[in-house]
């Protein structure tokens, strides 16, 4: 009745029949244990000069957060490491929530490791399982770089298995038509479109058990992506036609915006899909791995990473601050509105980047905000405040055993977990 | 005699690799191995040639080739680059979409499936596509004008013969959709009388508009009576920019203007009453709102509409385009087993860049595509007809000026070097020049914007070609010094970078962690108020490590320095130091750009860069050890773009290539 009331008054109806039976299991389950995981990332590093002893504090780019009255809801982590191989911009992007090496190879440019939201989502099955945001498409050709480096390493946080990355989505009206069925609940013409599209989608998956015939062993698991990927389309369709009456949109559909504005919009969208049930876990890129395509403003200068790599002169380190503050900014609009929605208690929301200094590509004592509502987390506090040198892996360790996973050891190689705990319960 | 020259051209490469380039530090460079004494084998070592890989037939078009073939389809005019911007970047190989097979998943099927709906829609107003009039009723019948124009736009789409199944699959896909809309139709009464009757004129022309709130999308059909009698049907679609603006804040989006011209007859001089009617269902039509009188004694020409369709008609066809859009016969480089229309297929994705035009379909249909002398033929009529777009899609794609025009707020300059590129490589091709033609062509091409920005040639209004030997060579050209200097100021390695990338063909791999520890303390030592060569040749110096990788790359970024990112010459930086601009390649020293020019021309390493560049791109893969021969044969002596080109088309490897084999 509270939360019921609570929603009410937050501005948001939802169809009650339907909600009774899809509240989220975390009101019944002990304080410890959470059912829904959020990643939020921001490429190329903080203003942490110092890479390995460099401060990530509640001034700077956390003190949004501060100000929006969540240092409360707030866990810094301290002195996790990840490998960086030859290339952090890369490995670390598509090797954050895996803890596993990205395979270089032309042949099959993108296999890394199933992520931590996907372990998350398995666990907590939803109608759509689950959402992944981006800034931007990828426009740049990176095979000059490094040989076999595909630039989707850049580009994506989640794997739904290894060798099966998930693309973000980049458009908020893409979005809001995922999540919403393209138009106001109930609306008999959004549903009838919908059935129309997922004959088309029907009929191309029925057209592609004909192209199987004789195909080589390379093309083969690109075969089984293509039709898996054609079958979430599907499914995403089927759940709209169904289900659209349950969520209804907070506001109209999105028209175009600029780059805060629309990461803003989108991380709405994620909100509320997460107060309709209709995810368990998501994952939200400010920008892509190396951090080329950020506008700070309309017609502002684009070079993030050349900031990042600021070369200890003043006037460049202001300037990723900046950058670094506007994105705690996005971030604490997010867990915020989270609360408001009254989606804290059961989501834990982690900020993170690929480095520490992106001057020097450190990896040692990655940036790494653990938010969330509830007890039993060291919310409020920094954890290992000594810096000791941790495997990232380790975290996710502790973090499975709060979401009743069991993954008692997490992510391979170079970037194993080391059985050390860091302590994040209280 | 053939194979004393090749051995001789054998030598030379070894002995230019050998003494042009030494290793950086083992553990990190794996495109430069010594050379061992298989000579034959490491002949081409720096381009990394490995063994051939197995062809791909799950292969998508890449997002340009998709615009083309929907222009193809549609009509020009109707698309621009813009529609495919937000559509994910596709993988390249060694500059070239076509090498590379996209990563399926969710996200990137589901950008297809939008851009294919938005094509869907356009193609129902494109008199391209509705190449017939269907019955003037709700839902038309298959048989007749809808089963051609369905048959017309999957057969151009497949770039095949359609089987029976295809047309039983359109069939039932129209059945489908027209039926669901049918029934929507029949559910949705019209709630209120919403539209015009704006004009009855004395040519017989009646206009208004009409559109159902209840239903803002669709197509809303309008019954005309004049004194009393019912005088005919048209459908409400075409573009009225006013009662879209009067109904912003409903957001009734779309085409909801009608014109019609009643029959001949009433033009008797007598006065005439015109109502009309908007064609809800469940029997609701209401009058639209207005009555106009009329005097006529002449009919005038009929006006220009849209293709008129019913409401079934139209989203049974919708359903239909966007399916085709959607099938694997579309959306795959190449899916027929036939070898002729293979061959048609890969030749026209190679040299056209979009789908293969009518000609080549109809001899792919006669079967003669496989018959060699035919197949050269049609080499030379598209490289006749299609240089043009072979200078955009495969020089700009290599080069990297193409995908400036993707830039977000690309400006109108940034337009025109684009097309100046293009012309300069288009008569590169034209003119069968040789590859020096590309780094020195004593040609550019201008309109009176560049003329005025690079202060060469004069009078120019529109694009003309203007000898020079300041600009048009790929060095001097706006378009590359743009794309490699992407920001406020330039930055030379990013352009040593791409000069070693795309003409060397070499690629250099970014520092180690340990590195760049190294990096910090030398940056950290170094002088705030140098000029950049001087802070470049200071970090050069710091140690062997920094130096086995920056020689290759400042030297040539540098030489560089003389051109702003908009390609401006300038003498000096905006803090009044001089520009510097000279340095080393191999063991040859340089001054300025101009010298460098010339150095490039002189290398085989170049020579064998442009040949594997379009080799690779012909056969739509990496190129391999058992490429050798090809290689060699296009760096023959005295072999132009044009000659080379036609090698690569009429090649084994090529049709190999196209039948799928490896």
């Amino acid at each position: 009745m509270k939360r019921r009331q609570f929603l009410h008054n937050a501005g948001v109806f939802l169809w009650l029949p339907v909600l009774e039976s899809l509240v989220p299991q975390s009101v019944f389950a002990q304080s410890l244990s959470r059912s829904r995981f959020v990643m939020v990332f921001t490429p190329s590093g903080m203003l942490m000069p110092g890479g390995e002893n460099g401060n990530w504090t509640f001034e700077g780019a956390l003190k949004p957060l501060v100000d929006a009255g969540l240092r409360s809801n707030s866990m810094i982590v301290r002195g996790l490491r990840a490998d960086g191989g030859t290339d952090p911009h890369w490995l670390n992007t598509a090797g954050f929530l895996s803890c596993k090496p990205i395979k270089i190879a032309n042949d099959r440019p993108t296999e890394c490791g199933k992520t931590f939201d996907q372990y998350v989502a398995d666990k907590n099955p939803t109608l759509l399982r689950s959402l992944h945001v981006g800034f931007k498409p990828m426009n740049r050709d990176f095979s000059a770089d490094h040989g076999g480096y595909s630039d989707r390493y850049l580009d994506t946080l989640s794997f739904r298995a290894d060798n099966r990355p998930i693309g973000n989505t980049y458009s908020p009206q893409a979005l809001f038509d995922q999540v919403f069925g393209g138009g106001a609940a109930g609306s008999r013409h959004i549903r009838a479109l919908n059935q129309r599209r997922k004959s088309i989608i029907d009929g191309v998956i029925g057209e592609l058990g004909s192209v199987k015939r004789s195909l080589s062993s390379t093309d083969k698991p690109r075969f089984e992506a293509y039709l898996d990927g054609m079958r979430d389309i599907e499914k995403t369709l089927s759940t709209n036609i169904n289900n659209a009456p349950t969520c209804i949109p907070a506001g109209a559909r999105p028209g175009p915006t600029d780059y805060l504005q629309q990461l803003q919009v989108m991380q709405s969208i994620v909100a509320q899909a997460f107060q309709c049930n209709l995810i368990s876990s998501a994952t939200i890129m400010y920008d892509d791995g190396v951090g080329d395509q950020f506008l700070v403003h309309p017609g502002g200068d684009h070079d993030h990473h050349g900031y990042a790599h600021h070369g200890n002169e003043a006037a460049n380190m202001a300037k990723l601050n900046a950058i670094n503050v506007r994105h705690g900014d996005l971030f604490a609009k997010f867990v915020g509105e989270m609360k408001t929605r009254g989606q804290l208690d059961s989501t834990l929301v982690m900020w993170g980047s690929n480095m520490s200094d992106g001057n020097t590509h450190n990896t040692a004592n990655l940036p790494v905000v653990v938010c969330g509502g509830g007890a039993g987390l060291k919310f409020g506090q920094e954890v290992n405040a000594a810096r000791t040198s941790i495997p990232k892996a380790n975290l996710f360790v502790e973090l499975a055993e709060i979401y009743g996973l069991a993954l008692p050891v997490y992510g391979s190689d170079a970037s194993a977990s080391d059985g050390t705990r860091i302590g994040i319960k209280v | 005699m053939m194979y004393k020259r090749r051995t001789g051209i054998l030598i030379l490469i070894i002995a230019a690799i050998l003494g042009g380039f030494q290793n950086c530090s083992p553990t990190m460079m794996k495109s430069f191995s010594s050379v061992t004494s298989e000579q034959a084998r490491n002949l081409f070592t720096f381009l990394s040639l490995g063994s051939k890989e197995e062809p791909a037939l799950m292969k998508s078009i890449s997002r340009f080739e998709l615009l083309a073939a929907s222009e193809a389809l549609i009509g020009p005019g109707l698309l621009s680059i813009v529609d495919i911007a937000s559509l994910p970047a596709d993988p390249k190989v060694n500059a070239f979409e076509s090498a590379a097979v996209q990563s399926y998943d969710t996200s990137f099927l589901d950008s297809r499936f939008g851009f294919a709906q938005k094509v869907a829609g356009l193609a129902l107003r494109s008199k391209l596509v509705v190449i017939c009039q269907p019955q003037l009723i709700a839902h038309a019948a298959w048989d007749g004008c809808v089963r051609n124009i369905a048959t017309a736009f999957a057969k151009k789409a497949f770039r095949r013969e359609l089987t029976s199944d295809d047309e039983a699959s359109l069939a039932a896909v129209y059945a489908e959709a027209a039926n669901s809309a049918g029934a929507e139709i029949n559910a949705t009464p019209v709630s209120v009388p919403m539209g015009y009757l704006d004009f009855a004129e004395p040519n017989l022309v009646v206009s208004g508009w009409a559109l159902d709130p209840a239903w803002p999308d669709r197509t809303v059909e309008v019954h005309i009576y004049v004194d009393g009698v019912y005088a005919g049907n048209t459908f409400a679609n075409s573009p009225r920019a006013d009662v879209n603006a009067a109904f912003a804040t409903e957001g009734y989006t779309g085409d909801h203007g009608f014109s019609y011209r009643l029959p001949a007859g009433f033009a008797n001089g007598a006065s005439h009453r015109v109502v009309a009617y908007a064609i809800g269902g469940n029997g609701f039509n209401p009058q639209l709102t207005n009555t106009k009188t009329f005097v006529s004694t002449s009919a005038g020409a009929p006006p220009v509409v849209p293709p008129q369709l019913g409401v079934a008609t139209e989203e049974g066809l919708r359903s239909v385009f966007t399916k085709v859009l959607m099938s694997p016969s579309f959306q795959f480089r190449t899916l027929s087993a036939d070898p002729n229309f293979q061959l048609a297929n890969h030749l026209a994705w190679f040299l056209t860049g979009t789908l293969p035009d009518e000609t080549l379909l109809k001899y792919a249909s006669q079967g003669r595509l496989t018959d060699r002398a035919l197949f050269a033929s049609e080499v030379n009529r598209l490289l006749n007809s299609e240089s043009e777009s072979f200078a955009l899609n495969v020089f700009g794609q290599w080069m990297g000026f193409r995908d400036l025009a993707l830039k977000s707020g690309v400006t109108s300059l940034e337009q025109s070097m684009i097309r100046e590129s293009t012309l300069v490589f288009k008569e590169i091709v034209d003119k069968n020049l040789p590859p020096n033609a590309i780094l020195e062509p004593g040609f550019t091409y201008l309109n009176r914007e560049l003329s005025a920005h690079y202060k060469v040639g004069s009078n120019l209004s529109d694009f003309a070609r203007v000898p020079t030997s300041e600009r048009g060579g790929i060095l001097a050209q706006g378009s590359i010094l743009r794309v490699s200097s992407p920001n406020a100021d330039t930055k030379p390695i990013v352009r040593g970078k791409w000069v070693q990338w795309s003409l060397l063909c070499r690629t250099i791999p970014s520092p180690s962690a340990e590195l760049f520890q190294q990096i910090a303390q030398v940056q950290a030592a170094a002088d705030p108020n140098w000029t950049v060569s001087e802070r470049l040749a200071n970090h050069r110096a710091a140690g062997p490590a920094c130096f086995n990788c920056h020689q290759y790359m400042d030297p040539l970024g540098l030489a560089l320095e003389n051109f702003t990112p908009l390609g401006l010459w300038r003498d000096t930086y905006p803090n009044g130091k001089p520009v510097v601009a000279d340095g080393q390649l191999g063991d040859k020293k340089f001054n300025g750009v101009a010298q460098l020019t010339k150095l490039v021309q002189e290398r085989n390493d170049f020579k064998a860069c442009v040949a594997s560049r379009l080799l690779t791109h012909g056969l739509a893969r990496p190129v391999s050890n058992d490429d050798l021969g090809t290689l060699l044969q296009l760096m023959g002596t005295g072999v132009g773009v044009r000659d080379m080109i036609s090698i690569v088309a009429n090649s084994e490897a090529f049709q190999r290539a196209a039948r799928g084999e490896p």
